[in-house]
């Protein structure tokens, strides 16, 4: 039993000293400790009649807004949703003209991404909760894609279905 | 007496040495080749990791820095016969953590690419679910593999080459 600890002990810290070697010798370097990705959220100007959802002109960063915010641009136009998740999910149930770009296949999907207007307000979104997918994407989408009006609907499809809100 | 024979029958095929060495040639090869894009690109197997959101966000640049070597002197200890009884009950330990958080990630609805043996996102794969589920059998299958070699190892004290 001794000898079993003293191995696993062993093959452990090689591990770890290799890991921390391949660290220092890494061309990019990064944090040890990851921070979590928290985007400011973006708040309605009145959030009771659902008419002032108006976004600045120019944004350092994407942002969350909640349901209301997002359905009231929804109603208002000038706004593409962009469904983050996996197409088969897509498929099944979507918010109401929202167009798919997957984020784990967004190569894939680059045609359809430089043929939107640069100016148009996209919201991305996904399945909430955990999903990180619409964060990455947006975060694609404002830095690499050079989108400027990029919004996360935080609650993603569910709680959108939750409200009642226009689905496919 | 007729079940006791199979009984019999089942220990000597469990421990043939040839089958043993085809068990550790396949799960250290696997081990092996997991672990090479890892070690390459530790800040994108890190955001693998994320994507199974089982872990804080604060440990998974560490743990992606470490659990890819792991791989690799695991299924290198596996191949040489050196350190077998360690690196077996590691390797076990280890695809019962991968099928756990692929299989949390799946029961949660988390649709994801695992990670297992590249960082990038694999194009050819259209359905993420069947292809986490494919995953989870293949590692049930290693596990079995990794467990009859720990078994074994544990009997003798080291398993020649």
């Amino acid at each position: 039993m001794q000898k079993i600890i003293i191995q696993i002990i062993g093959i452990t810290s090689i591990s770890i000293i290799l890991g921390f070697g391949r660290y220092f010798v890494l061309d990019e370097h990064y944090n040890l400790v990851k921070e979590k990705r928290i985007l400011n959220s973006l708040e309605s100007g009145n959030s009771d009649s659902l008419t002032d959802c108006s976004i600045p002109e120019q944004l350092s960063e994407p942002m969350f807004i909640d349901a209301e915010f997002a359905f009231c641009l929804y109603e208002a136009g000038n706004v593409i949703f962009v469904d983050a998740r996996d197409p088969e999910e897509f498929e099944q149930l979507h918010i109401k003209n929202s167009i798919n770009i997957p984020y784990d296949y967004f190569e894939d999907f680059m045609h359809q991404i430089d043929s939107i207007n640069k100016e148009i307000i996209l919201v991305t979104y996904c399945s909430g909760g955990d999903c990180s997918l619409s964060i990455d994407l947006a975060d694609h989408l404002f830095f690499e894609a050079d989108f400027y009006k990029v919004l996360v609907f935080e609650g993603g499809f569910p709680l959108w279905q939750e409200k009642g809100f226009p689905i496919n | 007496m007729a079940g006791e024979r199979i009984s019999n029958k089942l220990k000597n095929i469990w421990s043939n040495p040839l089958l043993l060495l085809g068990f550790r040639l396949v799960v250290g090869i696997v081990f092996i080749y997991a672990s090479i894009d890892k070690i390459s690109d530790p800040l994108g197997f890190s955001d693998n990791v994320d994507n199974y959101h089982a872990t804080p966000v604060y440990l998974n640049n560490l743990i992606a820095l470490i659990v890819p070597w792991m791989e690799l002197i695991v299924g290198l200890c596996l191949i040489f016969g050196k350190f077998i009884q360690g690196a077996s009950l590691l390797s076990a330990v280890l695809m019962i953590v991968f099928i756990v958080l692929i299989g949390q990630a799946l029961f949660r609805g988390i649709d994801l690419h695992c990670g297992c043996f590249k960082t990038a996102t694999d194009v050819s794969v259209t359905s993420l679910r069947s292809e986490m589920i494919r995953r989870i059998l293949e590692d049930i299958v290693l596990l079995g593999m990794s467990l009859i070699i720990t078994m074994n190892a544990l009997k003798k004290e080291e398993i020649p080459l």
